[in-house]
């Protein structure tokens, strides 16, 4: 290491030169010294004080960590008899068991679009209200605390407390629940897309005498728009796994299903239902990335030139350039 | 907006979006329409004098024209507008499958005030007699993020091609992962207490964990899977020059880059499963949820008032620890 420094020039002269033996024996100062390590004394404590609580957690569970010996050969048991259900020869029986699986399925993806339909309604408004540069202070802090609260109220709150006395146990009420608290995520998430805005377009509209509204129109929602539409299908995504929690408490839709079989051990119809909701929600996913991928990239990149010339004075079509998808 | 007049070259307008892809989407709006008459279940008519017309029907073709007129206006491409008719006919079709309507609302509001005012008036003691349930759902929530985070990091390397040893494997860990990610916490929570016992059976906090954790898994390895997928090149590109093997690369060139929104990630989840498990426990796996599910077969809404107010400031707290600390890594 050392005779590999030696050969280097040194550029600056150094304070301590002098001591510097002239005789080719090098001896490195301070400057020509490898840097140091930076301490990990604070990275280390924090591991361990993680482990020290992931410790205590494991012992404060009072879990049954023996049981988990009999794990694999109940689930080897389990999936087998599932495998069995879902290879099963299609009779007339087995098919009626598919067609309600898909159906509940089905149902429950309407909860769950019909929830993010309300949730966007009021989350546009809602997440105007909660950007900064839209918004004045004290309304500002207003919004964002009631958005706050929404977000940590499970939807499950929403629909014990509200919706299932005035609405009773059916679809509609799960959609409603999982409408209100689609609002918190969707309103924030929005709201940090309008401060993320770029500036330029608001100064030029302001400049020109917009009003509060036509700046919104020409100067905000045109930067946006994209990244909300990314951020609802996103949400529908959530929304329709969040509706099966809902079905559970009667809700309908899968979760109604899946907890009724549970509760008879079916063992080769909840096989049946898991493949429904596997491939019904992977194809679902796979759409809506699709869509989002389009919204915000814009069109395939063949086309894209063109696109960018067709809407440039309009604005609607084009991404905002710091836009990145959720 | 009068705009002065002047000679100078007139502003560059927009041009219309052609007017046969206007035509096509008004047959499609049509369709749609005749969609509507056709799915339409209500009875609920409207008298125009001359004859009697199916009320929602004509209330979504309504929709259907306002948004063309509004799409035209606003000189939208005919790919936005055909997105915006498919937004209102899969509306429609989730609106009437569902029976949505609001009149519940002021029909059979007095049916549920009573249950909402007991809602209302919580019982503030019941709060510390559940303080040991909060210990178990924070402890079972720390265990499933620590195991959960662990395996979903390794999926999420082996899934993304950046980190991955071959091309078959990162396709095969994709795969395994959206179907992980596909079924949701409570049929994990269902799963794993028919097949373990649940709360009854003294196993409740075993199936909720195993459950949480699988829940963390398929969030991870997707959040995390996105960020490796987006690293810098240049530290892969000197790590491959320098002869490194591929742990090698994973570790000194991948992970410190994923690092920062790893952590916050893996926080991120630890709020979620504090709100799981209360989901979780109602099916019988333990925590807070088992709780509520015995008071809810109470019909003790005061109660589950008490548990729910609690439940919101833990979450609020938890929210703003995890900010502050994500806050200092990123």
């Amino acid at each position: 290491m050392s005779d590999s420094s030696s050969k280097t020039p040194q550029n600056p002269p150094t304070p301590g030169g002098e001591s510097q033996p002239t005789t080719g024996q090098y001896k490195p100062d301070m400057l020509d010294a490898r840097p140091v390590k930076p301490s990990k004394l604070g990275y280390n404590i924090a591991l361990l004080v993680l482990g020290i609580v992931f410790i205590a957690a494991i012992s404060a569970t009072g879990a049954d960590w023996g049981r988990l010996v009999q794990l694999p050969g109940n689930m080897v048991n389990y999936f087998t008899l599932m495998g069995q259900g879902v290879a099963q020869p299609l009779t007339a029986e087995v098919q009626q068991h598919w067609l309600s699986a898909f159906d509940n399925m089905l149902e429950s993806v309407q909860i769950a679009w019909i929830g993010t339909v309300v949730g966007a309604l009021f989350s546009l408004p809602m997440g105007f209200l909660a950007a900064r540069n839209m918004t004045p202070l004290p309304l500002y802090v207003v919004v964002r605390f009631i958005l706050s609260v929404i977000r940590a109220v499970p939807e499950i709150v929403f629909a014990i407390a509200i919706m299932l006395p005035i609405f009773g146990l059916g679809p509609l009420a799960g959609a409603l629940a999982l409408g209100i608290s689609s609002i918190g995520t969707l309103s924030k998430l929005i709201s940090e897309a309008i401060e993320g805005v770029d500036q330029g377009p608001l100064e030029s509209a302001r400049a020109s005498g917009a009003t509060q509204v036509q700046m919104i129109r020409w100067a905000v929602l045109p930067q946006i728009m994209p990244e909300v539409i990314a951020i609802w299908l996103y949400r529908f995504e959530v929304n329709i796994r969040a509706s099966a929690i809902l079905g559970v408490l009667g809700a309908g839709g899968i979760g109604s299903l899946l907890s009724a079989l549970f509760g008879v051990r079916a063992w080769d119809r909840i096989g049946i239902t898991l493949v429904v909701i596997v491939v019904v929600t992977i194809i679902i996913d796979q759409i809506s990335a699709w869509i989002r991928h389009r919204v915000i990239h814009g069109a395939p990149k063949k086309e894209a030139r063109a696109a960018r010339e067709r809407d440039d004075s309009d604005g609607v079509g084009v991404p905002p350039a710091g836009a990145h998808p959720i | 907006m009068s705009t002065p007049a002047i000679e100078a070259p007139a502003r560059p307008q927009k041009p219309r979006p052609a007017a046969s892809a206007y035509a096509g989407l008004l047959a499609a709006a049509v369709g749609l329409i005749l969609f509507f008459l056709w799915s339409s279940t209500s009875t609920l008519q409207l008298d125009i004098g001359v004859a009697r017309l199916p009320l929602y029907p004509i209330l979504g073709a309504l929709g259907v024209f306002a948004v063309l007129a509004l799409c035209w206006r606003a000189r939208t491409g005919p790919l936005t507008a055909l997105g915006a008719l498919a937004v209102i006919g899969v509306t429609w079709w989730g609106g009437s499958g569902i029976g949505f309507t609001l009149a519940p609302l002021w029909e059979d509001f007095d049916r549920g005030w009573p249950i909402i005012q007991e809602f209302l008036d919580p019982s503030w003691g019941f709060i510390w007699r559940v303080w040991d349930q909060w210990v178990v759902t924070l402890a079972m929530a720390v265990v499933a993020t620590g195991i959960g985070c662990s395996v979903g990091l390794l999926l999420a390397m082996l899934a993304s091609p950046v980190s991955s040893p071959s091309k078959p494997v990162s396709q095969a860990v994709k795969a395994i992962n959206s179907v992980i990610r596909s079924i949701p916490d409570i049929g994990y929570g269902l799963l794993f207490v028919a097949m373990l016992g649940g709360t009854a059976a003294g196993a409740g906090e075993m199936a909720g964990i195993l459950a949480l954790i699988m829940f963390n898994i398929g969030i991870i390895a997707k959040l995390t899977g996105e960020t490796i997928d987006s690293v810098d090149k240049g530290p892969l590109e000197a790590a491959d020059a320098t002869g490194s093997t591929l742990l090698q690369r994973d570790r000194i060139a991948v992970l410190p880059q994923i690092l920062p929104g790893y952590s916050s990630y893996s926080l991120y989840v630890f709020e979620l499963n504090i709100r799981a498990s209360v989901v979780l426990g109602i099916v019988g796996a333990g925590g807070i949820g088992s709780t509520i599910s015995v008071q809810l077969s109470h019909f003790n809404y005061s109660n589950i008032s008490a548990i729910m107010i609690a439940l919101v400031i833990v979450v609020l707290i938890v929210d703003y620890v995890s900010l502050t600390i994500r806050r200092r890594i990123t």
